[in-house]
């Protein structure tokens, strides 16, 4: 009699205690499934915003108030050392001149980083500046507080 | 043994007691790092952070375009630039840049990072127009617009995640930001900028602010709408889709809507203001080596028609 109810208390116990662990993990799942579900709809959002996209592209294309479209862009030299730079430099782009998904994902190169401190040091001095309007005939802004230059680490 | 038996069942029910409480702590230091991370998104960046966080932004911005290496062109983009700039409204250190491409947009990052693609600069015909594109981004940066857009996302709470989750190795963290969370909001400032609209708001409000700003350091306050307007002939022509698509809706507003718009609001302001077209072409020439198609008859027409010569 003891040993049963021992036997009993045992798997009362490790039942509890397995309900309580495995609720937190049907909880994520159905939280998982959630999302699936969300993602998925969205896809399907996404598809049906593609083809207002194409009606709105064919509605602009009839209205054309800017005359026929018979201006040709110009297109400028590129430098030899970039990897996105191709034939005419809009590589990297769909037709329709968005940046592709696949180039928008891949992270930032150690080089990248290099180039945007060069960028950091980008300024002009306070003198170029005055002389640059004063050839031009400008107009230089009103003094107020000194321009912030956050320490570059 | 009866007692015996009593114990062990008690100290069986309560370890087995304890274990839903591990879930509800998890879920308690949970909602405190979730609860840190709004506190971080609701505050205005410091300089430190908008500097670490721009300069995030330029090094993917530059991965996507590539950087084009003028040293004299790139000078002369930030002398124009700062002329505009200085008319802000609050101290930035800002850095203008070219974009390595033949798309025409423009960009302003956190930080008063600032990119012009080359092919803007190739289709720009005075100086008037650069002041007016840069102006327009300066004011982006002064009104802290895609800061705002980035900080607004974190608030959903759809994107919150912790700086472990990120790949963050070469972004150092800087006070009351997580090299992590910097990486985070670099990412969210990019595909902000390079697929989605900053809201009608924000661009009148750039537009007309970047006006402003042009209008103040003595440009003709045209520059922008004339630039605009050359744009919006040259999107009719399917040849320039390419070139035109993202600025044209995607990232801004389509173009004649916001020319006419630019129209109303110039006409808000005296005639006159420096155009300067020849000191533009002193400074940007693409030289010999420009794979150039020529701008056709009725695009110099155009363009003569729509800015006032000076």
């Amino acid at each position: 009699m003891q040993r049963s109810t021992r036997t009993f208390t045992v798997l009362l116990a490790l039942i509890v205690g397995a309900s309580c662990w495995a609720v937190p993990y049907f909880q994520e799942n159905s939280k998982n499934s959630g999302d699936q579900q969300k993602q998925t709809d969205k896809n399907k959002n996404k598809k049906s915003d593609k083809d207002k996209d194409k009606d709105k592209d064919k509605n602009n294309k009839d209205e054309s108030p800017f005359g026929a479209g018979k201006i040709n862009l110009l297109h400028s030299s590129h430098t030899s050392d970039t990897a996105s730079a191709g034939f005419n430099g809009l590589t990297g782009l769909t037709p329709s001149g968005e940046v592709e998904a696949k180039k928008l994902k891949e992270p930032a190169t150690g080089d990248d980083f290099n180039k945007a401190e060069q960028v950091s040091f980008i300024g002009v001095k306070a003198s170029s500046l005055k002389k640059f309007i004063q050839e031009g005939k400008l107009n230089t802004a009103p003094a107020k507080t000194e321009t912030a230059s956050p320490k570059k680490s | 043994m009866n007692k015996t038996n009593l114990c062990f069942a008690t100290v069986l029910l309560l370890l087995a007691g304890t274990l839903p409480a591990r879930a509800q702590f998890g879920d308690i230091f949970n909602g405190i790092n979730k609860g840190r991370q709004i506190h971080e998104a609701t505050q205005e960046w410091t300089p430190e952070q908008e500097e670490a966080v721009g300069r995030a932004s330029a090094a993917k911005m530059i991965h996507v375009f590539g950087l084009y290496n003028n040293s004299s062109m790139t000078n002369y983009v930030n002398l124009v630039g700062n002329t505009v700039a200085q008319f802000g409204t609050r101290p930035v250190q800002y850095h203008f840049a070219i974009l390595d491409t033949d798309m025409i947009n423009a960009f302003a990052m956190p930080g008063g990072y600032v990119f012009i693609t080359r092919g803007t600069l190739a289709n720009i015909s005075n100086e008037s127009e650069l002041a007016g594109v840069l102006a327009h981004e300066a004011a982006h940066v002064d009104g802290r617009h895609l800061e705002k857009i980035v900080r607004g996302k974190k608030l959903t709470g759809l994107e919150v995640q912790t700086g472990a989750d990120v790949g963050a190795s070469q972004v150092g963290g800087v006070a009351g930001l997580a090299a992590g969370l910097i990486d985070q909001y670099a990412t969210q400032a990019i595909t902000t900028a390079l697929t989605q609209n900053y809201g009608s708001d924000k661009e009148r409000d750039a537009d007309k602010a970047g006006m402003d700003f042009a209008a103040r350091a003595g440009y003709d306050p045209a520059g922008l709408r004339n630039f605009l307007s050359m744009l919006a002939e040259a999107a009719n022509n399917p040849a320039n889709k390419q070139a035109t698509g993202m600025l044209n809706g995607k990232t801004h507003p389509p173009l004649k809507e916001r020319v006419s718009k630019l129209t109303t609001l110039s006409a808000t302001y005296p005639a006159g203001g420096q155009v300067l077209e020849k000191r533009y072409r002193l400074n940007v020439n693409f030289g010999t080596g420009s794979a150039a198609a020529p701008a056709t008859a009725s695009a110099t027409k155009s363009r003569k028609k729509s800015t006032s010569s000076k």
